[in-house]
């Protein structure tokens, strides 16, 4: 008997023992204790800052402190990247982007500190400025700045190889030929310029025979980097000469030249309408500037269609930030907004680098709340690298009072790596991002903290990376907006077919690279809420909108230098805004509403039946949809 | 009237005559085949990220590793009445690279000949990889497929797919009937002429309604 009782005993005590670990907290056995005692410092740190840094971007607080050989706190030294990943010139100025009300004294503040204006708004209240590290508290200390943040990173959606280096061998042709082949090709011209193979898979090719259109009449838009190549494009044939940029990028603003996307993105609309008039701006000159030339594009030029392919990572996620608000002016204004939805991975294709779902109490550590990703684990893996990694949550922009942080740890999950802790008391933007010039490794771990406020919708962004518990619903900015036609991409030759019409279905699924929908808002553009309370997915709070909202062929051949291939929604979204120009060149009376219903009510359904998070309403055809605008 | 008949009647031809046009011709599709190699090369040709394309001839981008033998596998063709070649190869496997030689190709000198390449094995994100070459009509070709590493091609499949335009603009050729075609064609304008030959005997005929 006595021995039944030991032998029972022991074995629950056994039991006990085993089972310990699973009542414990995920996190302290995921997060090491030095890890949890360093964000615990860096929370005293946050709550030690001054007025003025307060109105500093923690990076900025962070560099200056680096730079001035201050300790950052007891367990950290210093974060080696804050430095590394600004914006800095040869005379070592920051690029900033600053909330103020600009006046000509605050600009002469910023040049007696040895910075200059790059660019500023006064009806947005914000100037992109270049201004020296250690001079960036003292402009922070004046009563005319809200706030000083990094320039905001502006990224192509451009997706392949980098350009290929030019050959080294060149003859009177250009490069070296065999003489066999030089032979053969003797007396033989080559074509100069190229046409897109969308012009054949999306039909453009006999819609414009079917139809006798080709665009003309019809102005198109087009934002992206640059368009150095417009005169070397002209002179191929591959673009009209009377293609106008009326906005190129700013190389000292940027630090050099662009990659010519632009002419690209207009090479693929010339191709399937010829006889559109084309016109270029840039977006790469800071949001502000990006918001201005759309609207210009629209007011100056009355561009009809417009297309962009170009996200900034601070676009705000759950409502529309000033891009989102230029596209809402121009639609409303009668003109068709066409942009790349984004290449940052789809849950479908096993790629998504997002997690999106609303904040779950995963435990205390000091100050912070840490949020559960399921399970009780307390972060999320990064399974492939990126350079970037934000945080949103459901709070109106400027006007956020629920104050969450971001941490990235290293695979051990022993030491932070990268910090974001901005302040939010109830007029910052909702709003944290780690951004790096070296990429994050692989395995790292993501972890949120609530250090004041309640629970919000979250949406947590690799960039390109890929995420261990991942979600769909990464589509967000005016690539996703509402008023924005956002567009997925669809190889060429995704059928094996060569180059064919595309036939949809499962011979024609998006790549694996586009990013997904759907997306979810909470707030209106004036930042009043849909869902007065309610701000959660799990409550069904706000909006939901079908993004992408269409799909449209990349992997096409054009002749700017080093665009052959061209992959990426980049090259989706014009193929969408061509075949626009086309039906508005055969129906100039059409509302845009009646346009966008002529394009989707005829598009091929490709991936999950029906509408869905990938490719929207499916892949966009020039005859069908053409012919069902000329029925309307 | 008799206008308005002759008119439809070009009509109907320019019709007919146009339908090869706007349209992608098919060369020779493999389908996934196994690497069955033809012979062995020393050295293969360096990966330089640049692709062939119609614009303009494509610089021969050097031989690399000459002191590895590499297995190779040819694919012989006539590009016929097309002078725009587009060769889209589906490599899931990464073990292949794909370029096209004017015949004959020699493994010994592998610059001669040398028309064009995509510049990299397998595409970025599992699509086919594809190149573009131009070449006069009736050009005997040759697609040259060969390993990437010593024995990494066995066992291994592609999928090989030639297309030939006629322009740039992706343009097939003119389709020209078969002798069939014609005959039924021709057997169709001996009837409407017959019927019309008899209408003519008591009414003036016309297309119109």
């Amino acid at each position: 008997m006595r021995h039944t009782k030991s032998v029972l005993l022991a074995l629950t005590a056994i039991a006990v023992l085993i089972a310990q670990p699973l009542t414990r907290p995920a996190f302290s056995q995921a997060i090491s204790p030095s890890a949890m005692q360093q964000i615990r410092d860096l929370v005293q740190e946050k709550v030690s800052r001054t007025a003025v840094q307060r109105k500093l971007g923690s990076s900025l607080v962070y560099s200056i402190k680096a730079a001035r050989g201050e300790r950052l706190t007891p367990t950290i030294a210093s974060f080696p990247n804050a430095i590394d990943s600004l914006d800095v010139d040869v005379a070592s100025r920051v690029l900033v982007d600053i909330k103020c009300f600009p006046n000509n004294d605050l600009v002469a503040g910023i040049n007696r500190a040895g910075g200059v204006v790059l660019y500023a708004s006064a009806p947005q209240g914000s100037i992109r400025a270049r201004i020296p590290l250690n001079q960036l508290d003292s402009i922070a200390g004046r009563t005319d700045v809200g706030s000083i943040k990094p320039s905001a990173r502006a990224i192509l959606n451009r997706r392949g190889p980098s350009p290929a280096p030019a050959p080294v061998v060149t003859t009177s042709r250009g490069f070296m030929v065999p003489a066999a082949v030089a032979r053969l090709l003797e007396a033989f011209t080559f074509a100069g310029s190229l046409v897109t193979q969308g012009d054949v898979s999306h039909q453009s090719n006999t819609a414009r025979a079917k139809y006798g259109i080709d665009g003309t009449g019809v102005k198109v838009g087009v934002l992206s980097d640059s368009a150095e190549e417009i005169s070397f494009l002209i002179g191929t044939g591959d673009l009209p000469p009377d293609v106008v940029d009326y906005q190129d990028i700013d190389q000292t603003l940027n630090g050099g030249p662009g990659t010519s996307e632009g002419t690209a993105m207009m090479e693929i609309i010339h191709d399937m309408a010829p006889g559109a008039k084309l016109f270029f701006a840039s977006a790469f000159n800071g949001e502000q500037s990006f918001a201005d030339n759309i609207v210009a594009l629209r007011n100056v030029y009355h561009c009809d269609v417009i297309v962009d392919d170009v996200s900034y990572l601070d676009e705000a996620v759950f409502q529309d930030s000033i891009v989102a608000q230029a596209v809402n002016d121009v639609t409303a204004d009668g003109a068709l907004y066409f942009s790349s939805v984004a290449n940052s991975g789809n849950l479908t294709s096993g790629t998504s680098g997002t997690w999106e779902g609303d904040f779950l109490n995963g435990g205390a550590n000091g100050s912070y709340t840490l949020h559960n990703f399921g399970g009780g684990q307390t972060f999320d893996r990064l399974t492939s690298s990126t350079t970037a990694v934000t945080l949103s949550w459901s709070d109106p922009l400027g006007a956020s009072n629920n104050d969450y942080d971001l941490f990235v740890l290293n695979a051990a999950g022993t030491a932070v790596l990268y910090a974001s802790t901005d302040p939010q008391n109830g007029t910052q933007d909702p709003f944290e991002g780690i951004f790096t010039n070296s990429a994050i490794p692989v395995n790292s771990r993501i972890v949120i903290g609530l250090f004041n406020g309640t629970t919000r919708a979250l949406h947590l962004d690799t960039w390109g990376g890929r995420l261990g518990t991942a979600t769909a619903g990464n589509t967000h900015g005016h690539n996703g907006g509402a008023n924005s036609i956002s567009v997925a991409a669809v190889y060429w030759n995704s059928a094996r077919t060569g180059t064919r019409a595309f036939v949809g279905g499962a011979a024609n699924p998006t790549e694996t690279f586009s990013s997904d929908g759907p997306r979810r808002i909470f707030y209106n553009p004036n930042g009043t809420p849909i869902t007065l309370g309610n701000f959660l997915f799990g409550t069904n709070g706000g909006l939901l909108l079908i993004k992408p909202d269409m799909a449209a062929a990349d992997g096409v051949g054009c002749r700017t230098p080093g665009f052959f291939p061209f992959f990426g929604t980049s090259a989706a979204a014009p193929h969408a805004a061509a075949v626009a120009a086309l039906i508005k060149s055969a129906k100039p009376g059409l509302t845009n509403a009646q346009i966008y219903q002529a394009m989707i009510s005829t598009a091929l359904d490709i991936r999950a039946a029906g509408i869905d998070r990938d490719s929207g309403y499916g892949i966009v055809m020039a005859p069908q949809s053409i012919s069902k605008a000329l029925s309307k | 009237m008799k206008t308005k008949c002759i008119l439809g009647f070009v009509l109907l031809a320019s019709f007919l005559m146009s339908t090869g046009m706007a349209r992608a011709d098919l060369i020779f599709d493999m389908g996934v085949v196994a690497f069955s190699p033809t012979g062995d090369q020393l050295g293969r040709l360096s990966r330089d990220g640049i692709t062939s394309d119609w614009a303009e001839q494509k610089a021969f981008p050097g031989v690399i590793n000459t002191g590895t033998q590499y297995a190779y596998e040819l694919f012989d063709f006539n590009s016929g009445v097309y002078s725009f070649i587009q060769v889209s190869f589906d490599d899931p496997f990464v073990a292949f690279f794909d370029s096209a030689y004017l015949k004959p190709y020699t493994p010994v000198s592998l610059d001669i000949n040398y028309l064009g390449d995509p510049g990299s094995s397998g595409e970025w994100f599992g699509n086919p990889n594809y190149f573009q070459i131009q070449v006069p009509q009736f050009t005997d070709l040759q697609i040259v497929v060969n390993e990437v590493s010593h024995g990494g091609g066995s066992g291994k499949s592609f999928d090989l797919l030639v297309e030939g335009f006629i322009d740039q603009n992706y343009d097939g050729a003119p389709t020209v009937p078969e002798p069939a075609t014609i005959l039924l064609i021709g057997a169709g304008v001996a009837v409407l002429g017959l019927v019309r030959a008899r209408r003519n005997r008591n009414q003036p005929v016309s297309c119109s309604k």
